[in-house]
């Protein structure tokens, strides 16, 4: 047991540093908590405006309990997501591998270790969905004496599950990962997945909040069949019923043990699977050598590095996947739906504009530019010691993309134009905006990386997915559309939607300017200690 | 070739290189020779221009590594004790890549390609991803990316580990040729058997401090480097052997015979 702790600490402690982004050992701890909080934070978030909501929707008819049956299913999914690809790189991948099998360890006290560190994420994740949805419930309901620690129970139960289910789709992705052109479907395939789930989601949402108005009981009698132990959870806490947290409890640490004991058996071939990919040489033809200047290498570089790296192709390109379906989408059907030209008309502006805040959006998510410094880890000393100005080597990063950014937001702007019946003045928009809005933000993450750079990082879903930069990126850039929507609709009434719009995007062009201004000196000088 | 004239580099409060001057002449291979954590590698990543250090100049065919670092980094190259390459990257468009860094024209750039590959044996791996090789591919992979350019100044950090038998034999050729067209090379290592038989100038360093440098025949003397380098070891500030010069006042190392 003492073992098992000291190795759950070691690899709790190499999670937290790896995901800290500063350079001495105590403030990346220190940051590692800081982006753990937010983690907590967003689902704390995510959770409060759905919990009340919710209980404040289901309360007059005496339903405000399904909170507490609806919310843990999405903590479930939240977790599970966060946990699948830090465990298919984290506990099948680590770079701590070899030397822990080479420990005299048993593999299951390994798996376990592996498995806590993963579950503590996902505990952080489930409380913080599960309290807010008890607070809610508890504005509308009676809440017993055992609620609460019950409730808290229920979050340790549930992580275990989410966990067992993190591990599962992670042991998936790392066995695709071992094939031939492996990284490839893995890439194609989360990204379907990733659509097909929040496409799907969209469209389940409307008819689900209808049932839940206009028959909550079968709702409940649904949950019941199918998903009982989210029924358990809400049989638990409000009943105290002792039998509920008996199921839950044999639901959740069974599925757990049961993978940590497959984890354990299996994790020499799991974790030795990746040399079954030194497979048979392969010859090139050394004809086919094409010449290219040092700044076209380098931006071919970033696109070789984003189209072979999973967790960079899946999290950073999702914007621009949108893009392309709606593009796709505005193109067949021809029209915005109807909903869009009443919220234009409503807020007074062209649905042109409307669409161009929209790709806005879609666009402050195609950040390749915030881990990018960080992914070079190790590997650093390539650049810098090649015969390369500091800002080409920047540079190259944002042409990268700002080029990603042009090959969803073109399409989408031609698509948007016809379906909106744009003249030229909002067909200009709905590229130089979104396009500003972009330049800006690719900017900001570049800047942000230099500020926070991790280059030890204990792998690339780390970093992708839990540096600061990244994530500080993410805020900045939704901050950003944010405040231009504001800034142009507050002037839309005086000077007219589409002046008011371009005034903006001239004010984020100007800023776009500055920041490369900044990249090219401090950004300069920034980059030059890092190794 | 390359000159460092009173390099010093702290990490916070520890001493890595002091006040360290030494000269790597063209036409000669310079062996760097020094215990785990002497400031070798300190050394040769600040010469390398990706260090950043706090006292010092460091000059390579004439170009401050400071002031004027992109022609300093064009006529180099170097290669860290453990390259970490793309993994993300086939090995002949890791080799492309570099290629085009480097501006290696299009005629020339096959050839030296098709040659150096063939030589280290990786020859019909290039097609396969850089994440498939083993360290020793990744290792060969990294030397002939640095010989497709013909540095005139080759700086390798423990270039034989992980190397085998054939592609050491023949990497010690290589790093002959390149001086023998006029190129310097400087590397660190801890077979000094080797350092021995193929330098024609040693440097020894010991924390931090380069104690002694000089013709290898002048260092070794009628003894052997590892008796030289383990009297030194016990008594880094004596006396230096006949022939070698002291760092406090060194003189350059001079091109020598072939190893």
């Amino acid at each position: 047991m003492t073992l098992l702790w000291t190795l759950t600490r070691v690899q709790l402690r190499g999670l937290l540093t790896s995901i800290g982004a500063r350079n001495t050992r105590k403030s990346k701890v220190r940051s590692a908590w800081l982006i753990l909080a937010l983690f907590g934070a967003l689902a704390v978030y995510m959770s409060s405006v759905y919990s009340f909501a919710l209980a404040a929707m289901l309360a007059p008819t005496g339903n405000a309990d399904l909170v507490l049956m609806l919310m843990p299913a999405l903590g479930l999914i939240f977790a599970v997501l966060m946990g699948s690809q830090a465990a298919g790189m984290f506990v099948f991948a680590g770079r701590d591998n070899d030397l822990l099998l080479a420990l005299p360890i048993s593999r299951l006290t390994l798996a376990l270790a592996k498995l806590a560190a993963v579950g503590i994420e996902n505990l952080l994740i489930m409380a913080c969905m599960l309290l807010p949805a008890g607070l809610a419930y508890s504005m509308h309901g009676v809440t017993p004496g055992w609620f609460w620690p019950v409730l808290i129970l229920d979050a340790v139960l549930l992580a275990l599950l989410a966990t067992a289910a993190s591990v599962l789709f992670g042991l998936g992705i790392s066995v695709i990962r071992n094939l031939r052109q492996g990284t490839t479907i893995v890439n194609v395939a989360g990204m379907v997945l990733l659509l097909a789930l929040v496409g799907g989601s969209a469209v389940a949402q409307v008819p689900l909040m209808e049932r839940l108005t206009s028959n909550p009981g079968s709702v409940r009698a649904g949950v019941r069949t199918w998903l009982a132990p989210l029924a358990w959870v809400r049989d638990g806490a409000i009943d105290g019923s002792p039998g509920a947290i008996a199921l839950l409890g044999l639901a959740t640490i069974v599925p757990f043990a049961a993978v940590a004991w497959l984890v354990g058996r299996a994790f020499v071939a799991l974790v030795s699977g990746a040399s079954a990919r030194r497979g048979t040489a392969v010859r090139v033809d050394l004809g086919a050598l094409r010449t290219r200047s040092p700044f076209a290498a380098l931006v071919r570089r970033e696109a070789k590095r984003f189209f072979g790296t999973s967790i960079y192709f899946l999290n950073t390109g999702i914007g621009l996947a949108f893009l392309l379906v709606g593009a796709g989408y505005l193109l067949v059907v021809r029209s915005l739906p109807n909903e869009w030209w009443t919220v234009a008309s409503v807020i007074a502006v062209t649905p042109a504009t409307l669409a161009a805040l929209a790709a806005s959006g879609m666009l402050t998510t195609v950040t390749t530019t915030a881990p990018s410094i960080s992914l070079e880890g190790q590997r650093l000393w390539i650049v810098k010691s090649a015969p390369l100005a500091t800002s080409t080597i920047l540079g190259a990063k944002l042409a990268f993309n700002v080029l990603l950014m042009a090959v969803g937001i073109v399409p989408f702007a031609i698509a948007a134009a016809i379906a909106t019946r744009a003249g030229i003045a909002d067909a200009l928009l709905l590229v130089a905006l979104p396009l500003a809005v972009g330049v800006l933000v690719a900017e900001l993450g570049l800047i942000y990386n230099l500020v926070w750079t991790n280059l030890n990082a204990a792998n690339d879903t780390i970093i992708v997915k839990q540096s600061a930069a990244v994530v500080v990126t993410l805020f900045s850039g939704m901050a950003l559309v944010l405040l231009a929507a504001v800034a142009g609709l507050a002037m839309a009434r005086p000077l007219g939607a589409s002046a008011a719009f371009g005034l903006v995007t001239g004010v984020l062009a100007l800023l776009a300017l500055g920041g490369w201004t900044l990249i090219r000196t401090w950004g300069v000088r920034r980059f030059a200690p890092l190794l | 070739m390359l000159t460092i004239t009173h390099l010093t580099k702290h990490y916070g409060d520890k001493t890595a290189v002091a006040d360290l001057s030494l000269t790597v002449p063209p036409g000669a291979i310079t062996g760097f020779i020094g215990r785990n954590g002497a400031g070798k590698t300190t050394t040769l990543r600040s010469a390398a221009g990706i260090l950043d250090f706090d006292a010092g100049v460091i000059t390579i065919d004439g170009h401050d590594v400071r002031t004027d670092p992109v022609s300093a980094k064009r006529v180099t190259a170097f290669l860290p004790d453990n390259p970490d390459l793309y993994e993300f990257m086939s090995g002949l468009d890791y080799l492309s890549f570099i290629a085009d860094i480097y501006g290696i024209p299009a005629t020339s750039r096959r050839s030296l390609i098709e040659r150096y590959a063939t030589a280290y044996g990786i020859d019909g791996d290039l097609g396969s991803s850089v994440g498939s090789y083993s360290h020793g591919m990744k290792q060969k992979l990294a030397l002939v990316s640095a010989l497709i350019r013909t540095p005139r100044l080759l700086m390798l950090d423990e270039p034989f580990v992980g190397l085998d038998p054939v592609a050491a034999h023949r990497l010690k050729g290589d790093l002959r040729s390149l001086c023998d067209a006029g190129g310097a090379v400087l590397f660190s290592t801890h077979i000094l058997e080797v350092a021995q038989a193929l330098c024609d100038n040693i440097a020894i360093i010991s924390a931090g401090r380069l104690v002694v440098s000089g013709p290898t025949s002048s260092v070794v003397g009628d003894s052997s480097l590892e008796k030289v380098f383990l009297d030194l070891q016990g008594d880094s500030a004596g006396a230096a052997p006949s022939g070698a010069t002291p760092q406090s006042a060194q003189e350059g190392p001079q091109p020598g015979a072939s190893a």
